[in-house]
C-alpha cells in the first residue's frame, strides 16, 4: 500500500535552483552596485523630514515677525502649542521613518490627535472679525506643506508602503501648516476646526494616497 | 579564520565594503529563490521578484540596524516584493475577467518538477496570499507567529489562523489529487 502523503516533508524539499536566474541577478545587483549611489540612512532622513517641518515652520515665524504680522509676546504665548506641535511633527517623522517603528507610529498619530484637540481647545474668541476669507487659511496651511510633502514622499520611497507609516508621514508634513496656523490665524475655533484640521487631513490623505501609487524603490521594511 | 556571520557581513556592506554583498548574495539568494518559487508560480515572475529583493537590500542598505537578525530582514523584504506583486496580478486579473471572459491558458508545466511537487506549488497557488504566505514563512522558512505577526501587523493568534487554514486547504486539495491518482 502506497503510505500517506507527508505534507511537512513535501513543502520543506528545496525546489531546483535556476544557477542562470541567480547569475542574472547578480549581475542587475552588480550593475546597481557600480552606480555607488550614496547609502541613505533612515535616521538622516527622518532629520530631515524634521527640518523641513520645523524651518518652513521657523521661516514663517522670522518673516511675520519681520513684518510685525505677530509680536514676541504673542508667540511666548502660544509657545506651548507650538512646541507641541513641533514634537508631534517629530515623533511623526521619526516614526514614518524608522524600520520598527511601530509603537512611535502609533505614538505619533496618538500625539497628532491629542495636539488636533489642543488647537480646537485652546482657541479664544476673536477681538474682531476676521479681514479675509476662510480659504486663505486651508490654502496657505496646504502651500507651506508642499516642501515637507517631497521631503516625506522620497524618504517613504525607500521603504515599502504600510499605511501606518504613510499615516505618521503625513501627520508630521500636516504639522508644517498647523504652525503656521497658529502663529497666522486669529480666528475662533470653528474656524479651526474646518479649515486647519481639514487641511490637516487632507495633506495626510494626499500623502497616504501618493505614497500607495508611487513604485517603491525598496520593499525593505 | 573564522567566517563572518551574515549581520557582520551586512554592517560591512552598510558601510561600503561591495565585496560583503557578494558573500550575502552566495549565502542566501538559493533560498529566497525557493522561498519566492513557492509564493509565486512564475519563473519570470519569481526572477524579476529576486532580483528585486537583491536592489532593495543594496538601495536600503541605510535601513539595516545592527543587531537585527540579517535572515528575517532579507525574507520580509522577498516577502514584501511578493504580496506588492501578488496584489499587483490580482488588479491586472479582476481588470481581463472583467475584458475577456475566456478562460485564461493553463501553465505550462515544468518538466524539471516531480509530478508531487508540481502539484504542491499548483495547490499553494490555489491558497489566499496572506495563507500562503504564513503556510511557507511558518512551515519551510521556521518563522515563529509572533514574527509572522510582526511582519503583517497583525497578532500571533491571527497569524497561527491564517497558517492554519491554509495548511488545512492545502491538505484539502492534496487529498483530492491523492483520491483521482488512486482512482
Amino acid at each position: 500500500m502506497k503510505p500517506p502523503m507527508d505534507l511537512d516533508q513535501l513543502l520543506t524539499q528545496t525546489p531546483a535552483k535556476d544557477n542562470a536566474a541567480l547569475e542574472r541577478v547578480l549581475s542587475a545587483a552588480r550593475g546597481e552596485l557600480a552606480l555607488r549611489r550614496p547609502v541613505r540612512r533612515w535616521r538622516t532622513q527622518a532629520v530631515w523630514l524634521m527640518a523641513a517641518s520645523a524651518g518652513m515652520g521657523l521661516l514663517a515665524a522670522v518673516v511675520m515677525l519681520a513684518v510685525g504680522a505677530v509680536t514676541g509676546p504673542l508667540l511666548l504665548a502660544r509657545a506651548p502649542l507650538l512646541a507641541m506641535l513641533v514634537g508631534t511633527s517629530a515623533v511623526c517623522a521619526w516614526g514614518a521613518l524608522s524600520p520598527q517603528g511601530r509603537w512611535m507610529r502609533r505614538l505619533g498619530v496618538g500625539l497628532a490627535v491629542v495636539s488636533a484637540a489642543a488647537l480646537v481647545l485652546a482657541r479664544g474668541t476673536p477681538h474682531s472679525p476676521p479681514s479675509l476669507p476662510g480659504w486663505v487659511c486651508t490654502v496657505s496651511h496646504l502651500a507651506i506643506g508642499v516642501v515637507p510633502l517631497v521631503v516625506a514622499l522620497f524618504a517613504l520611497r525607500g521603504a515599502f508602503f504600510q499605511p501606518l507609516r504613510a499615516l505618521a508621514a503625513g501627520l508630521s508634513v500636516g504639522s508644517t501648516g498647523a504652525l503656521l496656523g497658529e502663529l497666522a490665524c486669529e480666528q475662533d475655533w470653528r474656524h479651526v476646526l474646518s479649515h486647519h484640521l481639514l487641511a490637516w487631513v487632507v495633506i495626510t490623505v494626499v500623502l497616504v494616497v501618493i505614497s500607495k501609487s508611487l513604485k517603491p524603490r525598496s520593499y525593505a521594511p | 579564520m573564522r567566517s563572518q556571520s551574515d549581520e557582520e557581513l551586512m554592517v560591512r556592506f552598510r558601510d561600503g565594503a561591495q565585496d560583503a554583498f557578494e558573500d550575502l548574495f552566495a549565502r542566501h539568494a538559493p533560498r529566497v529563490q525557493g522561498f519566492l518559487a513557492r509564493m509565486v508560480r512564475n519563473g519570470a515572475l519569481a526572477e524579476d521578484l529576486l532580483q528585486a529583493t537583491f536592489l532593495s537590500v543594496i538601495r536600503s542598505r541605510g535601513r539595516y540596524e545592527p543587531g537585527t537578525r540579517f535572515t528575517p530582514w532579507l525574507m520580509t523584504i522577498a516577502a514584501n516584493a511578493a504580496r506588492d506583486a501578488l496584489r499587483h496580478q490580482r488588479h491586472v486579473d479582476a481588470y481581463t475577467s472583467h475584458e475577456d471572459t475566456a478562460t485564461p491558458a493553463p501553465q505550462a508545466p515544468d518538466d524539471s518538477d516531480p509530478s508531487l511537487r508540481r502539484h504542491l506549488l499548483d495547490a499553494l497557488q490555489q491558497l489566499h496570499p496572506d495563507h500562503r504566505e504564513a503556510v511557507v514563512l511558518s512551515k519551510v522558512e521556521g518563522w515563529s507567529f509572533e514574527e509572522i505577526g510582526a511582519l503583517r501587523g497583525i497578532s500571533p493568534g491571527a497569524a497561527r489562523l491564517r497558517a492554519h487554514r491554509g495548511y488545512e486547504k492545502l491538505r484539502e486539495l492534496l487529498g483530492e489529487l491523492e483520491l483521482e491518482v488512486a482512482r
